[in-house]
C-alpha cells in the first residue's frame, strides 16, 4: 500500500497526473504510468533533470547523440509543444499519443503536415520537400542526379499541389494523403499497443532497473 | 515513387528507436539499382539461396530467413527486402532486418548492395564483374 502511493509522490518537474494525461490520450492510466518508466529513463540520461532536452530525444533514438538531423530536429521541435526546448512528461505523453494505433487518423495527417512544414509557414513548399529528399538521400548514402530529383518533385506536386501554387497547403495534404495511405506508416508506432509489458510499472523493487522486453 | 514515399523512408523518422536498446537505424539499409525490379528481385534470391536462405516472395517483397540449427529460434536472421521504383531506370532497394544477429545481418546487405548498385558516371556505365546494362527506356 504504501509502496504504490509513495511512487507518484516523489516526482519531477513536469509531471502530470496519469489519470488526467490518460483522459486526454488514447493511452490507458498503465499504459501512461509504464510511459513515465520510459521518459524516466531516456530523461535522466545526460542531465536527471525530469526533463528531455535534444541531447536526450537524440540519444534515445539514436543511441547516438551527436547525429544532428533535419527529421529529428523537427520531431524533437513538435514534442517540446511548449516551445521551451525541453519536453516534459506531459508534451512526451501527448505527442506519442498520435503515433498509437488509435489515435485518429485526423491527428496523424495533422502531425505529418506539420512535420514537413519546415519553416512553419502553413504551406509545404516545394523547396522543403527537396530539402528533406536530400536530406534522406545523404542519410541513406544513396545518391540520385539532381535532373532526377527535380523529377521525382514534379511528379509529386502534380499529383499533390492541386491548384498549381507551388505549395501543399493543409486540404491538398489531407486528399494527397487518402490517394497514398502508405505515407502515414510512419506515424504509427505498434510498440505503443503493448508498452505496459515493455515497461512494466509496478516494480516493488526501486534498485531493480532491469526492463524485461 | 513519391517524394514523400522515399521521405519515409528516413531512420530518423522511425520512433521505434525510442523503445528499443539496440539502435534501430542500423536495422534497415538502402541502396539504388539500375536493374530492373524483377532482375533484382531474382538476384536477390540467387544470392541469397546460395547463402542458405530460405525464400518467400509476395509481389516485390521478399522475406529471407537464416536458420543457424546451433541457436535458439529468436537468434535466426530474418530480413525483409522490398523494391520500390523511382522510375523505370531506377530503384530503391530496402533491406530491414526483423531478428536475429546484426553482424550477419550488415554482411548480407554488403553483399547484396555490391552486387546489385552500379555507379552511373555522367553518360557512361561503369561495368561492374563485367556486366554492361543497357537501359530500354529513355532516361533524364
Amino acid at each position: 500500500m504504501g509502496c504504490f502511493n509513495s511512487k507518484f509522490t516523489k516526482h519531477s518537474p513536469g509531471y502530470e497526473d496519469p489519470v488526467k494525461l490518460a483522459a486526454e490520450t488514447a493511452f490507458s492510466v498503465s499504459e501512461v504510468e509504464a510511459l513515465y518508466e520510459l521518459f524516466k529513463k531516456i530523461s535522466s540520461s545526460v542531465i536527471d533533470d525530469g526533463l528531455i532536452n535534444k541531447e536526450e530525444f537524440q540519444l534515445a533514438l539514436f543511441k547516438n547523440s551527436k547525429k544532428e538531423n533535419l527529421f529529428a530536429d523537427r520531431v524533437f521541435d513538435l514534442f517540446d509543444v511548449k516551445r521551451k526546448g525541453v519536453i516534459d512528461f506531459g508534451d512526451f505523453v501527448r505527442s506519442l499519443s498520435v503515433f498509437h494505433p488509435n489515435a485518429p487518423q485526423e491527428d496523424k495527417i495533422d502531425f505529418a503536415f506539420k512535420l514537413y512544414d519546415l519553416q512553419c509557414t502553413g504551406y509545404i513548399e516545394r523547396e522543403e520537400v527537396k530539402q528533406m529528399l536530400i536530406a534522406l538521400l545523404c542519410e541513406s548514402e544513396m545518391k540520385l542526379a539532381d535532373e532526377v530529383i527535380e523529377t521525382i518533385l514534379d511528379k509529386t506536386f502534380q499529383e499533390a499541389d492541386v491548384d498549381q501554387d507551388g505549395r501543399i497547403d493543409r486540404d491538398e495534404w489531407q486528399k494527397f494523403v487518402s490517394h497514398n495511405p502508405s505515407l502515414m506508416k510512419i506515424m504509427t508506432l505498434p510498440y505503443l499497443k503493448d508498452i505496459t509489458t515493455t515497461f512494466p510499472s509496478f516494480v516493488f523493487n526501486s534498485e531493480v532497473d532491469d526492463i524485461a522486453t | 515513387m513519391n517524394a514523400f514515399q522515399l521521405i519515409a523512408m528516413s531512420r530518423s523518422l522511425d520512433l521505434s528507436g525510442l523503445f528499443e536498446e539496440e539502435d534501430a537505424a542500423e536495422r534497415k539499409t538502402r541502396f539504388t539499382s539500375v536493374y530492373p525490379a524483377k532482375d533484382i528481385v531474382h538476384k536477390i534470391e540467387e544470392t541469397v539461396r546460395a547463402m542458405g536462405f530460405q525464400v518467400q516472395r509476395k509481389n516485390s517483397r521478399l522475406n529471407l530467413l537464416h536458420i543457424d540449427p546451433k541457436s535458439k529460434g529468436d537468434r535466426h536472421l530474418s530480413v525483409a527486402a522490398e523494391v520500390f521504383e523511382v522510375n523505370p531506370c531506377l530503384h530503391v532497394v530496402e533491406l530491414r532486418k526483423s531478428a536475429g544477429d546484426i553482424a550477419q545481418y550488415r554482411q548480407l546487405c554488403i553483399k547484396l548492395s555490391s552486387d546489385l548498385s552500379l555507379q552511373k558516371d555522367d553518360n557512361m556505365w561503369r561495368e561492374k564483374g563485367g556486366i554492361t546494362l543497357p537501359c530500354p527506356c529513355p532516361c533524364p
